[in-house]
């Protein structure tokens, strides 16, 4: 019995280490990145299948097994906190949004010369109708200073200080739109809802067209199936509108333009 | 809408590269399984009560709490509290093979508890220990009983490899939806990465059933 319980205290001693041991170091600050071309050799964070992984596999000397995809940008920011990465790259607005409400967590921001990229409202390949009813009452409220509103609201200089509401319209016809809701300021739940930018601004689209909005929280991946398989009418995500993915749905015009951000750790 | 086979072919090199990753996480999550599970197996049926009760702790929380759950918390919220840098792999076998553990002692005990008591009142009475008794009399004896509910859990752990997806760790799961990410066809890809998995499983099913056979010392005895 003795002799198992040694072997057992080893074994179980010599597996701690071996985790501990794997990842000793701490988690210290970057200091060593200035640009998009400093990130080659480093282990970069992206959230899977967005246009930060696209920009992070154009750069020089990248390492495709250095790009780790995360489902949400969330988790790939929180892995830089605790030092499995040397840097993200996301969308801009959603990386300051991030930092500014969470600067226990110690990330700080580099800015290079990314492209600009523009969201685009996305709905099944062919749906004509739709995009047309989209795109009308987008240039509606776009003119009767409704998308100001919204827009103010959400990157405004006093922003979170209105509290601009559409209110939502009730009707038969239901519109059905699939966001991933883990990209504060655009979407993100509270109390069991979609809120933010692009809810607010899907609100006041679905308005706009009389129909009544049912706003649905889809996984970042499942987006364009659920499209494709009718799941859901359309989507907005702060989703890009990129040569590739218009080859599988059809995007609105544009409604928000962005850029990307690399994210390192620092104060 | 058709099914495009030679799409299937197209994406089956990134598939095999991801399911030899599965496999790998697989083998060596498993492996240190069954030494975990075997040492609180032991815990669990030893006469000393603080190892009993942590056996106990043991397979009650990780048999009673999600694997992904475990997963985040291996990877996310400990190195915030104890300060380590988390590596994705590590992690995913790590939280693998803890989880694993639990069920492959749970899977040993009931082996144990099935020899029946007079072997070990037998063995003892010809002046081995509890441990030698145990050694070379118990336990040989439970862990053939145990093969076939092994080969369940060994089954289960290469399914539940599938939940690394959400530490980036790119197995057979995570490469399907990096695929479809980028080029969306989901029939394609999902009934794909099924029968991959099936095929491993059923890997695993040949494997158990032959070393039922091998060890199944009773009916050669009869013959």
């Amino acid at each position: 019995m003795r002799n198992i319980m040694k072997l057992a205290v080893v074994i179980l001693m010599i597996l701690g280490l071996v985790v501990i041991a794997s990842g000793c170091g701490g988690a210290g600050e970057t200091t060593d990145i200035n640009g998009l071309e400093d990130l080659a050799g480093k282990k970069v964070g992206v959230q899977a299948n967005t246009t930060g992984q696209y920009a992070a596999e154009k750069v020089e000397g990248m390492k495709n097994e250095d790009i780790k995809k995360y489902p949400t940008t969330p988790d790939a920011l929180m892995a830089l906190s605790t030092g499995e990465l040397d840097a993200v790259v996301a969308d801009s607005p959603v990386v300051l949004n991030y930092i500014k409400h969470n600067p226990e967590i110690g990330l700080k921001t580099v800015e290079d010369d990314f492209e600009k990229e523009y969201y685009g409202i996305a709905v099944k390949e062919g749906n004509k109708e739709l995009m047309n009813g989209i795109n009308e009452a987008l240039a509606t409220i776009k003119e009767n200073g409704t998308y100001d509103k919204v827009y103010n609201k959400y990157f405004g200089e006093a922003s979170s200080g209105t509290d601009f509401k559409v209110e939502p319209v009730e009707s038969d016809k239901t519109f059905v739109v699939g966001t991933e809701a883990a990209y504060a300021p655009f979407e993100w739940q509270e109390n069991g809802e979609i809120t933010g930018f692009d809810a607010d601004l899907i609100q006041a689209i679905a308005a706009e067209m009389g129909v009544e909005l049912v706003h649905q929280n889809v996984a970042w991946d499942a987006l364009y199936p659920s499209l494709n398989t009718g799941a859901i009418d359309a989507v907005i995500s702060a989703m890009t509108i990129t040569e590739e993915r218009e080859q599988e749905v059809d995007f609105s015009e544009p409604y928000f333009e962005a850029m990307q951000i690399i994210a390192i750790r620092g104060k | 809408m058709v099914f495009k086979w030679d799409f299937v072919i197209d994406i089956l090199p990134e598939l095999l590269k991801g399911a030899l990753l599965t496999i790998e996480l697989t083998i060596v999550s498993i492996l240190i399984g069954i030494v975990i599970g075997l040492i609180i197996s032991i815990f669990r049926v030893s006469n000393i009560r603080p190892l009993k009760w942590f056996a106990k702790g043991y397979v009650d929380f990780f048999r009673g709490t999600p694997l992904l759950v475990q997963i985040m918390i291996i990877h996310f919220a400990l190195p915030r509290i104890v300060g380590y840098v988390p590596i994705a792999l590590v992690s995913g076998i790590a939280a693998l093979a803890i989880n694993s553990g639990a069920y492959v002692a749970e899977i040993f005990r009931a082996g144990i508890v099935a020899v029946n008591k007079g072997q070990m009142e037998a063995a003892r009475s010809l002046g081995m220990n509890w441990s030698q008794a145990m050694r070379y009399v118990i336990l040989p004896q439970a862990l053939k009983i145990s093969i076939p509910p092994l080969g369940n859990e060994f089954i289960a752990l290469l399914k539940d490899s599938s939940l690394l997806f959400a530490i980036t760790i790119e197995e057979l799961m995570t490469t399907g939806r990096l695929i479809i990410g980028a080029r969306p066809r989901p029939t394609e890809v999902w009934f794909a990465v099924a029968i991959i998995y099936l095929i491993l499983t059923q890997g695993i099913s040949l494997l158990v059933n032959w070393a039922e056979k091998k060890f199944d010392t009773d009916s050669k005895v009869n013959m």
